[in-house]
């Protein structure tokens, strides 16, 4: 079993909203970790991007279901699947987001302290995103 | 906006195997304080009705479903007393499970907090159970 780090944080927007919103591959590219501009689907139905960590991946993501899951596996083409859990649940007029991310092979405990920084960036970024007024 | 902690145990058995075993109701009296489960219709679809420490406790099931989620709330008399997403994910052979609590109106922060450490001793009790 590998280690795994659990983060939850609280979005002061609409659950049904921002469900939609990171169910839709489209919008991955505005908060996630990848260059926005290399961005793109593929024929098979995932998508792909050069990321900000480093190197071409692709992102396979969950269809869209009732319970909120929005999992999404991000991959070198190829190789195995490392599926990423990430759940969005509502709370009143806002909604939570749990997010499991896992020490992968290879990674050193201090390069899994280091992306887990990383990803609580994108997090917040996904945030403020939400939460900024919209136009 | 309700104040939500999120806790989270590693359970060395397959996320299925975990999942199977929490999604039967009947389940819920090996590893908590609660006793003598029955289904209650009357309560709801997917609700069971127990014998609490406190007197008879409903409990509010989510039904079987591919993404291993078991969100309840507990309901005593009228009231819902915690209201919980839970969720089996997979961890190379093992599983983690992530409880989300949401502190419900009337719940003091004080007794939220109780809760929550009651919660984890329960969490910890079925990881010992399903490791056996």
């Amino acid at each position: 079993m590998r280690r795994s780090h659990t983060i939850s944080l609280y979005i002061d927007y609409p659950y049904d909203a921002t469900y939609r919103y990171l169910a839709d591959p489209r919008n991955y590219g505005e908060w996630a970790a990848v260059d926005k501009a290399s961005y793109r689907p593929l024929g098979n139905g995932d998508w792909e991007a050069m990321t900000n960590f480093g190197g071409i991946r692709h992102f396979r993501f969950t269809p869209i279901n009732a319970f909120g899951v929005l999992d999404h596996a991000v991959f070198v083409p190829g190789e195995t699947l490392l599926w990423t859990p990430m759940r969005v649940t509502p709370n009143e007029e806002g909604t939570e987001l749990v997010f499991t991310f896992y020490q992968r092979p290879g990674m050193s405990d201090a390069e899994f302290a280091s992306a887990i920084e990383w990803v609580t960036t994108d997090f917040l970024a996904l945030k403020s995103l939400l939460e900024a007024p919209r136009r | 906006m309700l104040k939500a902690r999120t806790l989270t145990v590693e359970i060395a058995r397959p996320p299925e195997d975990v999942y199977n075993f929490l999604v039967e109701p009947a389940n819920l009296a090996h590893w908590t304080l609660v006793k003598n489960g029955r289904p209650d219709p009357v309560a709801g679809p997917n609700s069971w009705t127990y014998d609490g420490v406190r007197g008879p406790v409903t409990v509010h099931f989510t039904p079987p479903n591919p993404y291993f989620v078991l969100d309840y709330r507990m309901q005593m008399g009228p009231q819902i007393v915690h209201s919980a997403s839970v969720r089996i994910i997979r961890n190379g052979a093992g599983s983690v499970l992530t409880h989300t609590s949401v502190q419900q109106p009337l719940v003091s922060d004080a007794m939220f907090g109780s809760e929550e450490e009651w919660m984890m001793s329960d969490l910890l009790v079925l990881k010992t159970l399903m490791e056996k």
